[in-house]
């Protein structure tokens, strides 16, 4: 219990998420717990997932373009991990929906998607940039 | 290291949640170390000792099935506990991952409190299980202990009855072969030893006959004192017990030689054997050994108490079965305390040698 009260007390030194619209409430109050206080390692999660998402997305273009299913599917599971973590809901769907296609080998609609998920990677690494330079 | 703490492997190919586990799991006071992909973690697995394994399911190359295959079929490996990290919307791997031996899975994102729980309940089942090895592998150590022990005192048949329950075992035999051997004048000739060379003579002499009897098939019942005696057919019936008797009691009688007194002075054995029935079997509750009963055993104790130094003295009724295969010189008609007149041999060799 002390742990919650502590995180709970971390929340006055930690800012609210920037862009709620983007960033889903609940899993920043997630990550702030395991942090418990660490700026530090909150900076160095995020500072990894704006290095890895572009990667990311780079990955699932090159596989949607060569329409390779496997490398699609571990692509879009990752980023859909990743996002999930910083509560990008919408992000982590659409990432969803693109590994879901690629297991059932259904390529048809994934470069459609793919344009939403780097439209919503843009709002979701902008709300995280914003959230990092002010912590 | 308290008992809550452990050294976890953590492997995931994706950074952010190698970070994110790593730091969560240091905070908890256990010592991590990751792996990006299956391979490399089998490669550490078998190089260094873990109590507990988070495991990544979507993984390039070699995934967390494969992993997990990897792990649940080697020896070594095996009771290592494995927490399946998955999505929410895997449940399908997981149970798949679970009906392979997993322990427990952690759902993405990972909950801290869930996390704590989920891992210390691993940790001290894997406790309990390594303890418990541990108490078996004692167990398994004393029983074995004890059983050669009384396989020393006791033929293995019959440790195996007395093992059953069976309290008293005496058994009827219609027709074995007993031998007594017994070294002449050995109190007199041994008299310049000390007592702990004499028994070391004594423990050579028959260690030697010992082994003997594990080669001729026979059993041997006890020592009295500077005797031994030794029975074929008991526990185990068998049609030529006479024949084991005189293989044996020839081969004791020339090993003999090898024995000296004193640095010099050879030794002398007579030997007394006859054949018939007894009941053999084990009595009382403290100190039991193996023993034989019945007239059969007073015969043959008299055959080498009335015989000669350096010979084999047998009864009529060993001499009968004998006769074919073994040369013998009669003695004739002797005076038998308790038992009368008695018609004895001796045996001296097979025939043909």
């Amino acid at each position: 219990m002390a742990e919650r009260t502590q995180a709970d007390a971390n929340d006055k030194h930690l800012p609210s998420p920037a862009c709620p619209d983007v960033l889903d409430p609940a899993a920043l109050k997630n990550l702030r717990q395991l942090a418990a206080g660490d700026v530090g390692l909150l900076t160095q999660l995020i500072d990894t997932f704006l290095e890895d998402a572009p990667q990311l997305l780079a990955e699932i273009r090159r596989a949607v373009e060569d329409e390779d299913a496997p490398a699609l599917h571990r692509a879009a599971h990752t980023l859909k991990s990743n996002s999930a973590e910083f509560g990008a809901t919408a992000l982590s769907d659409l990432c969803r929906e693109l590994e879901t296609m690629a297991q059932a080998n259904a390529l048809d609609e994934a470069a459609d998607r793919l344009a939403q998920a780097e439209s919503e990677s843009e709002k979701a690494t902008g709300a995280l940039k914003v959230m990092r330079y002010s912590l | 290291m308290t008992q809550n703490q452990g050294q976890i492997l953590v492997v995931d190919d994706n950074r952010l949640n190698r970070i994110k586990l790593a730091h969560g799991l240091e905070q908890q006071g256990h010592i991590v170390a990751l792996a990006k992909n299956g391979q490399q973690a089998l490669d550490m697995l078998r190089q260094q000792s873990f109590d507990l394994v988070l495991l990544d399911i979507v993984m390039p190359e070699m995934n967390g099935y494969q992993v997990l295959e990897h792990v649940k079929g080697d020896e070594a490996l095996r009771d290592i506990p494995v927490i399946v990290i998955s999505a929410l919307d895997e449940m399908e791997s997981v149970v798949r991952c679970i009906e392979m031996g997993a322990e427990d899975y952690l759902a993405k994102p990972f909950d801290p409190v869930l996390l704590r729980a989920r891992i210390g309940a691993s940790l001290e089942k894997k406790r309990l299980r390594d303890q418990e090895q541990a108490y078996l592998e004692e167990l398994r150590t004393e029983r074995e202990r004890s059983e050669r022990l009384l396989l020393n005192i006791l033929p293995k048949p019959i440790a195996d009855r007395l093992k059953q329950g069976e309290g008293i075992i005496a058994d009827s035999f219609e027709e074995v072969t007993v031998l007594f051997a017994d070294l002449v004048g050995f109190t007199p000739l041994s008299a310049p030893m000390s007592p702990t060379a004499l028994v070391f003579l004594l423990n050579g002499i028959f260690s030697t006959f010992d082994r003997m009897t594990e080669q001729y098939g026979v059993e041997k019942i006890k020592t009295i004192g500077d005797a031994y005696m030794v029975v074929g057919g008991v526990p185990t019936p068998r049609p030529d017990h006479a024949e084991a008797i005189a293989e044996m009691a020839l081969d004791m009688q020339s090993t003999l030689d090898q024995f000296r007194v004193d640095g010099d002075k050879p030794l002398h054995m007579r030997i007394g054997i006859h054949t018939g029935p007894v009941v053999a079997g084990v009595i009382g509750t403290v100190k039991f050994s193996y023993d034989l009963w019945g007239d059969t055993v007073t015969t043959a104790s008299r055959m080498e108490s009335h015989g000669l130094s350096d010979h084999i003295q047998v009864t009529s009724a060993t001499y009968e079965r004998l006769r074919d295969k073994y040369r013998f010189e009669r003695r004739g008609v002797i005076e038998v305390k308790g038992k009368g007149k008695m018609t004895t041999y001796f045996l001296v060799g097979r025939k043909g040698s």
